[in-house]
């Protein structure tokens, strides 16, 4: 990997990134803990060789700021004790993925993931949480008595994926391909109609069972 | 970065969300645990469908309708929650035992 000195390049963000040092750490750390070193280097120096150092470091960089936010914003959302910080910290999550997907070359997504996410089901949750909030001091224990066992079972969950995805020979492009917005379009009407006219009858039912769930009884005596 | 690095943190988000969905104690918290690994999922599809690109875009379609999905499911939950917490007067989920008494 290409190293360009810190000083000498004030006039270059790109190279001033280039050699930010915490990244390349984070990156040999994560190499040598998912134990796929010398392949992955290789894919690396490749694309490398092939496409001009500046911006495949620029977008390892945003990689890793983005998969600590992810990854950070989400373990503070499960061990954080006040439930009105775990839904902030959800949003930084979904934040943060949304410009994952926008590094993946998938800026549709990422527009969906904003509206969605952000938007509506953040705002959600958070409606719920000050509508059901008890609002003592005194919170109760986050865990439940299966707390280690949880751990266990998350930690082997990670490792069983990891482990497959490391030995898997994906075969693929070394760098991401930008989805076209019209291909995405036209697939989705076309070729994916019938999950699409599925999913308005799902969204359909879920209005209606919402707003069945969440009436009173009180509401049907009055009523009538 | 390659299709592995997104793949690690796709991996690694889904444990966070399956340890927060069995371990805390909130139901609401619970939710936001399944929402995480609906995010999971959707990271490691659209990383797909980038670094394996198709002509119809398949990894991107399908993300967008589990965001639909998962919209749908967080509705329906909420109004659940919120129904039994009214009931029963506190979110613990280990003080819901009717059943079991």
């Amino acid at each position: 990997m290409v190293r360009h000195s810190v000083g000498g390049a004030p006039s270059e963000p790109a190279a001033y990134l280039t050699g930010w040092p915490l990244a390349d750490a984070t990156a040999c750390a994560r190499y040598a803990r998912i134990g796929a070193g010398p392949r992955r280097r290789g894919a690396v120096e490749r694309s490398t060789l092939s496409n001009g150092a500046t911006t495949l470091d620029i977008s390892s960089v945003l990689f890793f700021l983005l998969a600590i936010g992810v990854v950070g914003a989400g373990l503070a959302v499960v061990t954080v004790r006040n439930i009105i910080h775990s839904a902030v910290a959800m949003m930084v999550c979904f934040g943060s993925l949304a410009g994952m997907y926008a590094l993946l070359g998938a800026p549709i997504v990422a527009a969906a993931q904003v509206l969605i996410y952000l938007g509506a089901i953040s705002v959600l949750i958070l409606f719920a949480i000050m509508l059901t909030q008890a609002g003592d001091a005194n919170l109760p224990a986050p865990f439940h008595r299966q707390g280690p066992i949880a751990v266990v079972i998350a930690l082997v969950i990670f490792g069983l994926v990891t482990w497959a995805v490391v030995q898997t020979d994906w075969g693929v492009a070394a760098q991401a391909v930008t989805a076209n917005v019209e291909a995405i379009a036209n697939s989705v009407f076309t070729t994916f109609a019938l999950p699409f006219e599925i999913i308005s009858f799902l969204l359909l039912a879920a209005i209606i069972g919402a707003i069945y769930l969440a009436r009173r009884p009180e509401d049907d005596e009055r009523a009538g | 970065m390659g299709l592995t690095g997104y793949l690690v943190v796709s991996a690694l988000l889904f444990g966070i969300g399956a340890f927060g969905f069995m371990a805390r104690r909130n139901a609401i918290l619970m939710l936001i645990s399944i929402e995480l690994m609906f995010n999971a999922v959707n990271l490691s599809l659209v990383a797909f469908n980038a670094f394996l690109p198709s002509d119809t875009n398949t990894g991107a379609v399908f993300a967008l309708m589990i965001m639909a999905v998962a919209a749908a499911e967080v509705t329906v939950g909420l109004a659940l929650v919120i129904a039994i917490i009214r009931t029963r007067q506190t979110p613990e989920v280990d003080q819901y035992s009717d059943l079991k008494e």
